[in-house]
């Protein structure tokens, strides 16, 4: 299934020249790629995500640890034909020059999306580091090129791969959502929110808080992936998590070993990967019971209260949409749908009850 | 020749949820709600419904001077289209629709129609233009150009 277009319009109107000219441009950047790995000791890994198999073909060992962290917990060894196949590369270490892309300056969206480029083939390129990003529908193949592999910022490695993966994963009826996830087995719950509510401070304490119930576990902090049918159902897709360090010395002093970016600058959030230090404290995926809007709020009352489905939808939908490349009418139709199926509240942080007892009990009242 | 607007696919999405109709636009990361009469005016504009359709619509179902709510629709079709959520277009006259000659007495009071904007994803969003490329054709990043700056 291709992926729903952004621009439909700008679809419809495209000639088949146009189509054949992407085609080519792509052939001709997977072509690099592959005379980047066959120069180098190339690492092919498998991840499953959801239900799909991913091969990641990387140039090089180096780009594939880095790059391999958020995703580990996820890798398989497989011997099928798998669903998507993403070429890694740069140019810097391989030393295969990038072709020069057919599309114009002013055809830069600051999201990310390349204007004209979102049928077939899809293209973004990352405005603030240098990524290109192309995805060929037809070939289920992509490429992944980076500027400056040796400088890639925290949130590329918390969640690499991230446009290529929310393109694919729509054409199989999925969205990579901008929203936490917890929960167990039989099921959990979605955080949704935008930055500063408490959405990984929540999932990351069901990872490491002290306490008796341990039934809570965790399947992402900052991006999952999401199904709505035929039933609501949240895949986890990064292990990597961002806590204020201050915060995490405070409240969850057991993940402070796991930060890796000590030399950060102040005020930057540290980065942890949950698979290095408590891998039995993950989920791959779970049924949604409900989703939550955590909301830091001081005093008695109660933890849960309901909320209607239109002020979710308006925390998850504008920053999953405002961050991901190639997300349109369809995303905000299948997000509006997700709300609109399981029930919605708003989760009171700070009146003295642990948020994983508060999602427990939610869970075994449903 | 009838002026009408129409959504401004495909950088603008949205979705009746609640009584309200959520409006997103893609390219400026900002994010609108619209309920009341704002609502009506834009499930008209989605319809395709000539401009003086939707004064007629609002006519219908709101009570209130004739004069004033045309005026407050006329502004806030030009409100839509200077956020971009909109854009005007000229075409042939569509068949007139004629309101039933025993349509109830409208006694909802009009309220003016309300854009009601957020704009803290923009944040997310570089808002610089490309203008320059390297020798490989990419821009340069905006860390990097700003660090030659």
């Amino acid at each position: 299934m291709r992926p729903a277009s952004p621009y439909p319009s700008s679809s419809t109107t495209r000639s088949a020249e146009s189509g054949q000219a992407r085609a080519r441009y792509f052939e001709a950047v997977r072509n690099a790629a592959r005379t980047a790995l066959e120069r180098s000791a190339q690492d092919i890994r498998h991840i499953r995500v959801g239900r799909n198999i991913v091969q990641l073909r990387f140039a090089n060992s180096v780009l594939a640890n880095e790059l391999m962290r958020a995703l580990t917990h996820l890798e398989i060894h497989s011997n099928q034909q798998p669903d998507l196949t993403v070429w890694i590369w740069d140019s810097q270490f391989s030393g295969v020059p990038i072709p020069r892309p057919p599309w114009k300056p002013e055809d830069y969206v600051s999201r990310g999306d390349i204007r004209g480029w979102d049928g077939d083939v899809w293209a973004a390129y990352n405005l603030g580091v240098g990524i290109l990003s192309l995805f060929d529908t037809t070939r289920g193949e992509a490429v992944l090129w980076l500027r400056n592999p040796g400088a890639l910022p925290e949130y590329e490695r918390a969640a690499p791969l991230r446009t290529i993966l929310g393109w694919f994963l729509r054409t199989r009826g999925a969205e990579l959502v901008h929203a936490a996830a917890v929960g167990r087995s039989s099921g959990g719950v979605l955080l949704a929110g935008r930055s500063g509510r408490g959405k990984s401070t929540t999932a990351l304490s069901c990872v490491a808080e002290n306490q008796s119930d341990r039934s809570i576990f965790y399947a992402g902090d900052d991006y999952v992936m999401v199904e709505r049918d035929p039933s609501p159902w949240v895949y986890s897709v990064y292990n990597s998590g961002k806590l204020d360090r201050n915060h995490a010395a405070q409240r969850l002093p057991s993940l402070l070993p796991l930060m890796t970016n000590s030399a950060a600058p102040a005020g930057e959030k540290g980065l942890l990967f949950v698979h290095e230090g408590f891998p039995e404290r993950i989920v791959t995926g779970f049924p949604i019971r409900a989703v939550l809007i955590p909301e830091i709020e001081a005093g008695p009352g109660p933890a849960l209260r309901p909320i209607s489905p239109r002020a979710v939808l308006q925390e998850l939908a504008p920053t999953t949409m405002s961050q991901m490349p190639g997300t349109g009418p369809s995303t905000l139709r299948m997000l509006a749908a997700l709300v609109r199926a399981v029930p919605c509240y708003r989760l009171a942080l700070g009146n003295g009850q642990s948020a994983s007892e508060q999602i427990a009990a939610l869970l075994a009242d449903q | 020749m009838k002026l009408a607007y129409r959504v401004n696919s495909p950088t603008v999405a949205h979705e009746h949820i609640d009584g309200e109709t959520m409006v997103i636009h893609f390219e400026t990361g900002a994010y609108y709600n619209l309920q009341g009469s704002a609502l009506l005016i834009w499930d008209q504009v989605v319809a395709g419904t000539s401009t003086d359709d939707v004064v007629a619509a609002v006519h219908r179902t709101f009570q209130g001077d004739p004069g004033e709510m045309r005026r407050s629709v006329l502004a806030f079709l030009e409100d839509l289209a200077r956020e971009h959520l909109v854009v005007r277009v000229d075409g042939p006259a569509p068949a007139r629709s004629h309101a039933a000659t025993n349509a109830p007495v409208p006694t909802t009071p009009f309220e003016p129609p309300q854009l009601n904007k957020y704009t803290d994803m923009q944040d997310f969003l570089l808002a610089d233009p490309v203008h320059d490329t390297d020798e490989a054709g990419f821009p340069i990043p905006k860390q990097q150009h700003d660090a030659q700056r």
